[in-house]
């Protein structure tokens, strides 16, 4: 599907061109929405995953660049074993995020991108979650630190959110989990990675 | 299992990930404790890294399967099965068993009719393939990784042994018959009068399955362990619903709107808690209920468990307080309803606490 190999030339990372959800078949949709149906998000979505299928296949790459949904997913699979013809609906919107992160550029939604990347920041330096730390973090970034506190100090209280980091690692083995980090760019090209890589 | 003659040890690899060093601790806990009585050991993967969550697949496919396999290799050295009981790990690792396909492939569709159940034995037939000496060539993820001193040296390549690592779920882990067995005649405390829900979340039945197969829409296994610990299971037609995962914290209202959802369906199906053996599934469920309730009309609390708590209890384990008092909604009401006193469950017991 020329869609897909759209979508594949958008990714910054050449090794991405690899994601699952690229390799198909959007031809064999036909728009029976089961995939909405059974998705738990779809109640808060603007745009519905029967329609970025169809978006998809008409090329709309724009319209979908500025839709929330692409953040939205949570990746839970009901879309695939619902779908009559086995399409993946999560890792498409894996590798539409993956894709379109770079020329995107602030549309809705970018919140949860930015916990994503939180998140991975903080396994390329720590090489574990810690969670209180993740999530106060994130509440600064996005201005919303008030947003969950009773939550969070029912947690803090209850002795079940651990007040300090925990002890390091046993072996320093997992710090040294940056160095799979190499290529990964945030969704940023880096000039240097946008000619064709040898690693491919 | 005192005065039980000797059986073959069972030792698997564990790998707790963070949620359960975290704010799931009562998860790592109570399946410690559970192992430790059923005289399973656990050996903590040494050096395991964050699985990548629901992050890395989000962002870059490749950094999600070099973190996997990076475990799995480390777990490969030892030659045991991997024990995974957070779902997102374990749909994380399982994944990273797969290969990435080609530029541009399209990724092999899974063939009809339904994969045989994966049994311990299956674990050695791995270790044979796995051991395969002269590979070095690094797999497709790990091409662009600079090798450690030890695989620049030709040490134990980092992911060759990896993708054949057998990794179990805490339900695939309690339906081995060993384990199985062990757990049977173990019980000492039938849950009678507990009528829960089973409640899988959304990642576990999915993972590896044959979409339209029996086991992807209405998985029974964990129904099974709760039968076995003599509780009466409710049926219900959510069990594997999504309760919004890590939208928790960048869109709570949605996944307050899933929980007050789900909750009310387990009070109509007639249960009196919810079981589960997702760590993401139980901080939802359990951290949001009070939430929902204070902008919502007639919710019920209805108290939450892991199926490692209630496994416990029904072992008899005298620890069970420590965990069960760090639960938002509080569970002593029904478990003294049950016929429990506090004085039984609270009392500390010596060895498995780490």
């Amino acid at each position: 599907m020329p869609v897909l190999e759209l979508l594949a030339d958008l990714m910054p990372n050449p090794l991405s061109q690899r994601a699952p959800g690229l390799g198909q078949d959007l031809a064999r949709c036909y728009q029976c929405g089961k995939c909405t149906a059974g998705c738990p998000i779809a109640r808060g979505m603007d745009i519905p995953p029967h329609q970025v299928v169809g978006l998809l296949r008409l090329g709309q790459v724009e319209v979908l660049s500025q839709a929330e949904s692409l953040w939205l997913c949570v990746g839970c699979g009901a879309c695939w074993v619902r779908c009559p013809n086995g399409i993946h609906v999560g890792e498409l919107v894996d590798a539409l995020r993956q894709s379109l992160q770079a020329v995107s550029g602030g549309g809705p939604g970018q919140d949860i991108a930015k916990f994503h990347q939180l998140f991975l920041e903080h396994i390329r330096r720590r090489g574990r979650v810690y969670e209180l730390g993740l999530l106060a973090r994130y509440k600064i970034v996005t201005g919303g630190l008030f947003q969950d506190l009773p939550l969070a100090v029912r947690l803090l209280r209850r002795g079940k959110i651990p007040f300090f980091p925990p002890r390091p690692p046993a072996s320093r083995r997992s710090l040294r989990v940056g160095r799979l980090f190499r290529l990964f760019t945030f969704g940023k090209v880096r000039r240097s990675e946008t000619r064709p890589a040898t690693e491919v | 299992m005192t005065g039980q003659p000797v059986e073959p040890q069972l030792e698997f690899v564990y790998y707790p990930g963070c949620s359960l060093q975290g704010v799931n601790w009562e998860y790592d806990a109570s399946f410690r404790a559970v192992c430790h009585e059923l005289g399973i050991s656990l050996i903590e993967l040494d050096g395991w890294t964050c699985c990548g969550g629901s992050s890395a697949h989000s962002i870059d496919p490749v950094l999600a399967s070099r973190l996997a396999r990076e475990n799995l290799a480390l777990a490969g050295k030892s030659g045991k099965v991997l024990v995974a009981p957070c779902p997102a790990c374990y749909q994380n690792l399982r994944r990273g068993q797969g290969a990435l396909p080609a530029a541009n492939e399209k990724p092999q569709r899974a063939k009809h009719g339904v994969p045989p159940p994966r049994k311990l034995a299956d674990s050695q037939a791995g270790q044979a393939r796995s051991s395969r000496p002269g590979n070095s060539q690094p797999c497709l993820a790990h091409q662009g990784v600079e090798p450690t001193a030890k695989e620049a040296a030709g040490v134990g390549g980092e992911c060759f042994a990896a993708p054949t690592t057998l990794v179990f779920h805490v339900n695939e882990f309690f339906h081995q018959p060993p384990v199985w067995n062990r757990l049977r005649q173990a019980i000492r405390r039938p849950l009678v009068g507990l009528k829960p829900v089973a409640y899988y979340g959304c990642l576990v039945s999915r993972v590896g399955a044959t979409p339209g197969s029996r086991e992807v829409e209405d998985p029974t296994h964990l129904e099974k362990l709760l039968e076995l610990a003599g509780a009466s299971v409710c049926p219900w037609a959510y069990k594997t619903d999504c309760c919004g995962g890590s939208l928790g914290l960048t869109r709570p209202a949605i996944v307050n709107d899933l929980v007050a959802q789900l909750v009310d369906e387990a009070i109509k199906a007639g249960a009196n808690c919810l079981v589960t053996d997702c760590p993401l599934c139980f901080a939802n469920l359990d951290g949001r209920q009070l939430d929902v309730l204070r902008k919502d009309r007639e919710l019920r609390l209805l108290p939450v468990f892991y199926i490692s708590e209630v496994l416990a209890l029904a072992l008899g384990l005298r620890g069970v307080a420590t965990w069960l008092s760090r639960h938002c909604v509080d569970p002593f009401p029904l478990l003294e309803s049950l016929g429990f006193s506090r004085e039984d469950l609270g009392k500390q017991t010596e060895s498995w606490q780490v």
